[in-house]
């Protein structure tokens, strides 16, 4: 069966007992290696039969080559360092202040109300825009970065916490007013416990978008990090160069990514396993 | 009104079907050699312990999967995939209706694949919503209805393209027992007034008798025919006096003593 | 005859989706903004500090710069390549997401490259697509559709893979053709995954809208305001500044108020099953 719709003939065979890890997964891993595979072939070939000029896109040898001459070299690691850092940091700063706020504004109904619309003003705002004021401030600094990444990841998480306050049970609220929980035991027994899976949420939407702001911030002001020396690559016409950055850079995010998922799976271990079998729809 | 005469061929012939999940461990048999044949106009009830296949034969014969073994024959016809002649309303109601679509949209669906025109859809449509009882509801979504109300939105859209067979999977497993009742009495409203053959799948036994002029008892998996009983009731049945029925009570004690051995027999 | 049927009528009227609360408080919505403006206002009313021009002043600017033929140099070809990116996006997104999710075969074997994909922070793509595309238009919608495609194309993969599979079945049954159940069961039920996907797009694409333009070019706002700020016309910058953040929101607006339409099922849905236990 090539290109078609979704087929149903699993349908009943989730009833059946046998599968995991049968025939189906076997096969499914064999087809990502091939595809990966596949990708990396295509990558060393469109280049040497000319199709893509090669100061263009160059062979993948070419770019492993020039990746393997800079790994030799501490300031590669020194900038994937600074990278992380940055994208650490402003994250951290950022899911902090959110959840700090998002306890507060949430839980108390004249500041819900009154912050709305503020709220939903300055959210959608791509923090790109305070480049140039950023630049004024901070110059090409690591300052510049934290300002970008924590501006944008602060509505992200902010919001995912004003949804977990939200949706505190009132019937767990009465519960816990009647056994005679003050306000400060509350938030911490029933209100952090729900707004958790949520925080979680914000954070793993936030730590991508992290990234991308740590490296526009290198890209575009010249804050030191993986950013700035793509750039320095592509205007010094060291296209293997770049090209060995960009895949350091997307195994980056590959490895946040994962590292993200490891924290959710860590801090919500009670809650995830239910949370994840129910697939939304 | 039940059986046909023994010369005429059948509506409906299930020959030697059997069917097997293919496993890398353990093969799954779920259904092992089973027959049967239906009559045009029949009304048939198959009943059989949870888990012993029963859905598994429902979308074998509606062509959804196809058998490992034997065949379903439709008017003579092989059955090798769905095919107009045979309408399925399955049991998650709510799953099977599609949300973006207003009810008579949903209605109209097996219409849009025959291309009928677009105000000929809406008539017959709305003509099969009459039929079931909700003329009103058809600019309604089907989640703004209740549970009982979208299984008629299913039955309409079963009816609407006038199937030889209607084929229900366990419809009403999933609705309370009011509404359950109501949704009986129209199903056999509706069989009576189109004439057309029931296929109806259930693991209620006291539906089986209600319901069928026919009740097939089936065995555990994996699924044969374990009885073949004709319900000899009168036509006109009623949830109360029916249900009440010296004769009510005796066919279902036998279905009941039947899947009750399954139940001892195996294990 | 048979028995007459019982009637019942729908228990609700078809509700749509409401409006966020503060809009139908208007005094609620507005009474902070309100605040937040007059405190900005006075408190850079005497400001002598040239980072920080008065309001009055950035307002002035706002009105010079962006009420004049400053829209049609800067505001208009921002706001073409923004469209035809993402525009871009979506088709490629989705039709490659239809074909890939309805496949396993197909999505197994991608699924590396598309994992790759969605990690790469996609503003690398600027010095990428200067080196294959060059300087000119054709690289910024480039650059836009490119990172635009991926959380259109991942989420129309996850939505297609989300189709229920009763109501595949109930295609099958009604005899829908492939195309007929793509249209009628697949893309629809696909779409809410969708729109989602469409809503990262649209702050993925508005920044690499402004730094495409920030980085090389002519023209545009986010050249504009890196030109105000070069040349030190920081109340002009301040004005540009406040001028994308106005679009951002009203961006981000427009494409909740065509959600809220094409989607009112998908809510309505949602709190009808929500408000079932």
């Amino acid at each position: 069966m090539t290109v078609a719709v979704p087929h149903s003939a699993g349908t009943r065979a989730a009833r059946v007992p046998a599968r995991p890890g049968g025939t189906g997964a076997r096969a499914d891993r064999l087809r990502g290696a091939l595809g990966a595979l596949g990708l990396a072939l295509a990558f060393e070939t469109v280049p040497r039969t000319g199709l893509v000029p090669a100061e263009h896109l160059p062979p993948l040898s070419t770019v492993l080559a020039a990746l393997a001459g800079r790994a030799g070299d501490a300031a590669l690691w020194r900038t994937v360092g600074t990278t992380l850092g940055g994208w650490a940091l402003g994250l951290l700063l950022a899911v902090v202040a959110a959840v700090v706020a998002g306890l507060v504004i949430g839980s108390v109904g004249v500041l819900r109300t009154a912050t709305a619309s503020t709220i939903d003003f300055l959210r959608p705002i791509p923090s790109v825009v305070f480049i140039p004021l950023v630049v004024l401030l901070f110059g090409a600094d690591l300052g510049a970065t934290l300002f970008l990444v924590g501006y944008a990841c602060f509505w992200l998480v902010l919001i995912q916490v004003l949804y977990g306050v939200r949706d505190v049970d009132p019937v767990a609220r009465d519960a816990a007013r009647s056994a005679g929980l003050g306000p400060v035991a509350q938030v911490r027994h029933l209100v952090w416990p729900t707004v958790l899976p949520y925080a979680v949420t914000g954070l793993r939407l936030a730590a991508s978008v992290a990234l991308v702001l740590t490296v526009t911030a290198g890209l575009v002001i010249g804050s030191p990090g993986l950013g700035r020396e793509i750039w320095l690559a592509q205007a010094g016409a060291d296209i293997p160069g770049m090209y060995a950055l960009i895949l350091v850079t997307g195994i980056l995010g590959i490895g946040v990514n994962a590292l993200v998922r490891l924290a959710e799976r860590r801090l919500l271990h009670w809650h995830v396993s239910v949370r994840r079998e129910v697939t939304p729809r | 009104m039940t059986a046909a005469g023994p010369a005429h061929e059948p509506l409906l012939r299930v020959d030697g079907l059997r069917k097997v999940y293919p496993s890398a461990q353990r093969p799954v048999v779920a259904i092992d050699g089973l027959s049967f044949d239906v009559a045009a106009g029949e009304f048939v009830c198959v009943v059989g312990p949870s888990g012993g296949g029963k859905s598994t034969l429902l979308k074998v014969v509606s062509g959804l999967l196809p058998p490992t073994d034997g065949r379903v024959l439709l008017d003579g016809a092989s059955v090798t995939g769905p095919v107009p002649g045979l309408a399925v309303v399955f049991q998650e109601y709510g799953r099977s209706l599609y949300a973006w679509k207003t009810v008579r949209d949903n209605v109209a669906l097996p219409l849009l694949a025959r291309r009928v025109p677009r105000a000929e859809r809406h008539r017959r449509a709305q003509e099969a919503l009459a039929a079931v009882g909700l003329a009103d509801a058809g600019r309604a979504y089907p989640w703004q209805l209740s549970g009982g109300m979208q299984q008629r939105v299913a039955i309409a859209r079963a009816i609407v393209g006038e199937p030889r067979v209607l084929l229900m999977d366990e419809p009403f497993a999933a609705v309370d027992a009011q509404t359950r009742a109501d949704l009986e009495d129209l199903v056999r409203a509706i069989w009576r007034r189109l004439g057309i053959t029931v296929l109806f799948i259930t693991h209620d036994i006291d539906e089986s008798v209600y319901l069928g002029g026919r009740v097939l008892v089936l065995s555990r998996a994996p699924a044969t025919i374990r009885a073949d009983l004709t319900v000899d009731l009168p036509a006109e049945r009623d949830q109360l006096g029916t249900r009440a029925d010296a004769r009510f009570a005796a066919l279902r004690a036998e279905v009941f003593r039947l899947i009750a051995a399954e139940g001892t027999v195996r294990t | 005859m048979t028995r007459p049927v019982r009637v019942t009528r729908p228990a609700r009227l078809v509700r749509m989706p409401r409006p966020p609360r503060w809009a139908v408080r208007p005094l609620a919505a507005l009474g902070l903004p309100a605040l937040l403006v007059t405190v900005w206002w006075l408190a850079s009313a005497g400001s002598t500090n040239p980072f920080y021009p008065p309001l009055r002043t950035v307002l002035d600017a706002f009105g010079r710069v962006w009420l004049s033929e400053r829209f049609v140099l800067d505001v208009v070809p921002s706001l073409r390549r923004f469209a035809l990116g993402l525009l871009l996006a979506v088709v490629l997104g989705v039709a490659a997401g239809l074909l890939i999710g309805s496949s396993r075969v197909l999505r197994t074997l991608l699924e590396p490259a598309l994992a790759f994909f969605r990690a790469l922070p996609s503003p690398v793509l600027v010095p990428v697509l200067l080196v294959v595309v060059g300087v000119g238009d054709a690289m910024k919608v480039a650059v836009i559709a490119f990172g635009c495609l991926w959380p259109v194309l991942l989420n129309t993969v996850d939505g297609v893979r989300g189709t229920d599979e009763v109501q595949l079945d109930t295609a099958r049954v009604a005899g829908l053709s492939r195309l007929a159940t793509f249209r009628h069961l697949v893309l629809p039920a696909a779409s809410p995954q969708i729109a989602a996907g469409l809503r990262q797009a649209l702050g993925i694409g508005l920044i690499l809208m402004v730094i495409s333009e920030m980085v090389v070019s002519t023209d545009g706002l986010g050249h504009a305001v890196v030109r105000f700020q070069r040349s030190f016309a920081l109340p002009e910058m301040w004005s540009g500044m406040i001028f994308l953040g106005i679009l951002g929101f009203l961006l981000a607006k427009a494409l909740e108020v065509v959600e809220r339409r094409v989607l009112a099922w998908h809510h309505g849905l949602r709190r009808a099953t929500g408000a079932r236990p």
